[in-house]
């Protein structure tokens, strides 16, 4: 019976001693992970390399021993995606053999190709991996990381109030990251209009008589209740008994694309979302 | 051959088959012989297809003649974590469109995580008479248009449940299309919407269903009303509260306390966002009869969830966020003898260091002191070896074991060692485990340990795990009842993947992304399996641009009797038998 093949589509007979196809893969995989895609036509990311060279086994070192994570994504990066590069996990592959130990049926392929890389893999897979703290305290962002679906980690921002600065986590929409190069508008943290980060979309509000202003992701939403709502606890900041009813007693208002402003409510929500450049919320009369 | 078969009239062995509901039965029935085959097809009334890809509505239709309820999943699990890109696929028109005008009778339509539109939901709601159900879970694509023509139009409606569903909430209008001479709603799931509704109308609405059971509202449905709701409904059964917060207020509280105390058979309790402790204690008298309760949009502190937990000894059923601590789960398991599952959830996962005091203790507490606790979805920040094998130790009869180490490649806390001998002691113990989630740092030789024990598996997830391609021909070879396998940022290339190609012909799916398959390999494997769909979801741009041993981003390999698909957006390739052609959609 036939379980599988190779890569020379030779047939895998179960009582093949478990051999994976020593021979030839070592190019294959040196050609996988010797090559730095991103050289290629991927014009808008840095994609995984998983070279094992010399140089990266250094940077990866020193940065973040076995975190996985990459990218801290910069508001001004002009399009340097946060893909997962889990650089760390392939030189660790490779680093070790894994003949070595008790592999109790199987040859396994080892696939390294080279010795210094062994040591280097064997440093690595040692160390602990921890966040390394010195680095910014932007969080570390992984796509789909860790798995909560996205109406969990909505409802996890607002609890934590209305999200830290930066706050990039969010993706509510998953499109292909081709259309979303050319849907990122890169705005820098002064800017009025709204920054679209990672489909996200922010605006900034100002409460009156709050000295400090906020930003707040528009696509978290889909009307202006849940915008008000989220609004009025970003700013009052208390979750003990906060009164409901004066929920009402709030006005939003909103800047649009002529400058004016206006209140929010009477154009759909559609609409509103397109042409909204900032927000203004304030509380009714006296 | 004798003619054995008509010798027993069919009308006989039709009425037989009808108490043969689970469609693994009904489908050995089909292969006794080939008179059993044609009756059963035309009498059997429900079907179930987990990957809408796998079969085409054509070939349902032209065996099944005669189907009442049918439910299809779409896309795969990962893309709950937004790793499918959007437009991959999973739309259901097609199927609607077919079953329209094939299945005049239809009564339930179950979807999952399927793009569901506007026009498919006017094309249900004229199409079938009888309708009874709609569920639509985790989908997207339609509008409240859509359901204003549900409403209007679906006179026997019984069950309209969007749970987790992305709606493009245009206004809460469409719950006003329920005509006033509408009685049969039974369980109405509301919960993913954001927009208000007319109080009213809803009130109304519940008010003149006498078999409503079930009730989840959305958040925008403040406290103060919900007691008129309930009021309206007193024989509910399971109840899900708006928003959950409000100052207090005495009237308000006893109000609600009182309309709650009113619902004898309520057993299930859910929503509670922005919830408030003040408000808690008026679901006390209610808690004595609770088998169910979702906490998990609630950010409540431990003793106010204890205090709540001491009131409901019945309780088989917990989802909760990690505000309750190590020594809320402690008070759970001497309070609640008959847990069955236990959810608890991140409250802040994106930060580094902890924010409550949930460790793996928690879970040890549980395991120990429910004994009939048998599902498990766990989100921590440490774990060790020790902990898991007394957790396998205690509580054997796991089907479900999710454990989600928040920081990728986690070690044993203790040791600073692999945590494989804690997941081997899992599966060792486990014997019934069907489903799996590892984490924390874990080399081959967990792997090792899940083929060798796991003989029951059927869904594995792994991430960020294991060391080589050993690893995952371990989990090929050895999990003899694997249906569904995904993985993320493994090691995992191409050798193991193609030497137990035919082990995928078994499987419903299986996706790997961010690991190490070539386009080569999967070239080669959409040559050799053609009853294989490969597909290579690559948002850099075709994969032929690209060397042939560059490993792909994304890959989803599922059994499939339709063939390649056609409905496959830019950056999705089927790879075909013809291994020149690659269908570009």
């Amino acid at each position: 019976m036939i379980k599988g093949f190779d890569m020379n589509d030779r047939r895998f007979e179960p009582d093949d001693c478990g051999s994976f196809a020593i021979s030839k893969s070592k190019r294959s995989f040196e050609g996988a992970f010797g090559r730095k895609i991103g050289d290629e036509a991927a014009p808008h990311f840095l994609v995984w390399d998983g070279q094992p060279n010399e140089e990266d086994d250094r940077k990866g070192h020193k940065k973040r021993d076995s975190h996985p994570i990459i990218n801290k994504f910069e508001p001004d990066d002009c399009g340097s995606f946060a893909i997962s590069k889990s650089k760390r996990s392939f030189e660790g592959a490779f680093g070790r053999k894994i003949g070595d130990e008790a592999a109790p049926h199987f040859l396994v392929w080892d696939g390294q190709p080279n010795e210094e890389d062994d040591r280097k893999g064997h440093k690595k897979r040692d160390s602990h991996p921890i966040i390394n703290k010195s680095e910014s305290d932007e969080e570390s962002y992984i796509v789909g990381w860790p798995p909560i679906t996205s109406s969990r980690k909505r409802e996890l921002i607002l609890q934590n109030n209305g999200g830290r600065v930066g706050h990039h986590q969010i993706i509510k929409k998953r499109t292909p990251l081709i259309s979303m190069a050319k849907n990122i508008m890169i705005s820098g943290s002064n800017s009025s209009s709204p920054s679209i980060i990672n489909n996200s979309m922010y605006v900034k509000v100002k409460m009156e008589g709050v000295p400090i202003a906020r930003k707040i992701d528009l696509t978290l939403h889909n009307s202006y209740y849940s915008l008000k709502n989220a609004l009025i606890t970003m700013f009052t900041n208390s979750y003990d008994g906060k009164c409901t009813e004066d929920r009402g007693s709030y006005r939003l208002t909103y800047q649009d694309k002529e400058g004016d402003w206006l209140l929010a409510g009477d154009v759909p929500w559609k609409s509103f979302i397109k042409s909204v450049q900032r927000l203004e919320i304030a509380r009714n009369g006296g | 051959m004798l003619r054995m078969a008509s010798s027993f009239p069919e009308e006989v062995l039709e009425h037989v088959f009808s108490f043969i509901q689970s469609d693994a039965d009904r489908n050995s029935i089909s292969m006794v012989c080939k008179s059993w085959y044609e009756i059963e097809r035309w009498c059997r009334r429900r079907i179930f297809v987990g990957n809408c890809y796998a079969v085409s509505p054509r070939m349902v239709i032209r065996r099944f003649p005669d189907v009442r309820s049918i439910e299809l999943k779409g896309k795969p699990h990962f893309a709950d974590f937004n790793l499918v890109p959007e437009g991959w696929g999973g739309y259901v028109d097609p199927w609607i469109s077919a079953m329209a005008m094939a299945y005049p009778w239809l009564e339930e339509i179950r979807l999952k995580r399927m793009v569901v539109t506007d026009e498919s939901l006017e094309l249900i709601a004229k199409s079938f008479k009888n309708f009874k159900a709609l569920v639509l879970s985790s989908c997207e694509g339609f509008s409240t248009d859509g359901l204003a023509a549900i409403a209007a139009n679906c006179r026997n409606l019984r069950e309209l449940d969007l749970r987790e569903s992305d709606v493009d909430d245009l206004s809460g209008h469409w719950l006003s299309h329920f005509p006033d001479t509408y009685t049969s709603l039974v369980s109405l799931d509301i919960s993913c919407l954001g927009s208000e509704m007319s109080f009213t109308a809803l009130e109304r609405l519940v008010g003149r269903c006498p078999n409503l059971r079930s009730l989840r509202l959305n958040r925008t449905v403040p406290i103060e009303k919900l007691a008129n709701l309930l009021r309206q409904a007193p024989q509910l059964v399971e109840l899900g509260t708006g928003a959950y917060s409000a100052e207090l207020r005495p009237e308000v509280f006893s109000n609600l306390a009182g309309a709650l105390s009113g619902c004898k058979e309520l057993k299930s309790l859910s929503g509670f966002w922005e919830a408030v402790p003040a408000y808690l204690p008026a679901v006390y008298s209610i808690c004595p009869g609770l088998t169910s309760l979702n906490l998990s949009y609630a950010a409540i502190q431990s003793p106010h969830l204890i205090k709540l937990l001491s009131h409901c000894p019945k309780l088989q059923r917990l989802w909760v966020l990690d505000y309750i601590e190590d020594v809320g789960l402690e008070a759970l398991a001497a309070s609640c003898k008959d847990l069955r599952e236990l959810r608890v959830f991140p409250s802040d996962p994106f930060v580094a260091e902890p924010n409550v005091s949930l460790t793996e203790q928690g879970l040890v507490s549980v395991s120990g002191g429910c004994p009939k606790l048998h599902s498990v979805l766990y989100f921590c920040r440490q774990m060790s070896n020790a902990a898991l094998t007394t957790i396998a130790r205690n509580r054997p009869n796991f089907t479900c074991f999710r454990l989600c180490i928040i920081e990728p490649r986690t070690p044993d806390y203790l040791t600073l060692g692999p945590l494989d001998a804690g997941f081997g002691a899992i599966v060792e113990h486990c014997k019934d485990l069907r489903r799996l989630s590892v984490s924390g740092l874990l080399t081959d030789r967990a792997f090792e340990y899940i083929g060798t024990y796991a003989k029951k598996l059927e869904m594995l997830s792994l991430a960020f795990a294991g060391d080589s391609d050993l690893g995952l021909h371990h989990v090929l070879s050895g999990c003899e009842n694997l249906r569904k396998l995904e993985i993320r940022d493994c090691p995992f290339g191409d050798k193991a993947l193609l030497a137990n190609a035919a082990k995928l012909e078994t499987m419903r799916s299986l996706w790997m992304s961010s690991c190490m398959v070539s386009y080569g390999a999967c070239k080669l494997l959409g040559q050799k399996m053609p009853r294989l769909n490969v597909e290579v979801i690559d948002e850099r741009g075709p994969p032929d641009t690209r060397p042939e041993s560059c490993p792909v981003e994304k890959l989803y390999i599922y059994r499939s009797v339709a063939g390649p698909r056609f409905d496959m957006p830019g950056f999705v390739w089927t790879m075909d038998e013809d291994s020149s052609a690659l269908r570009l959609s």
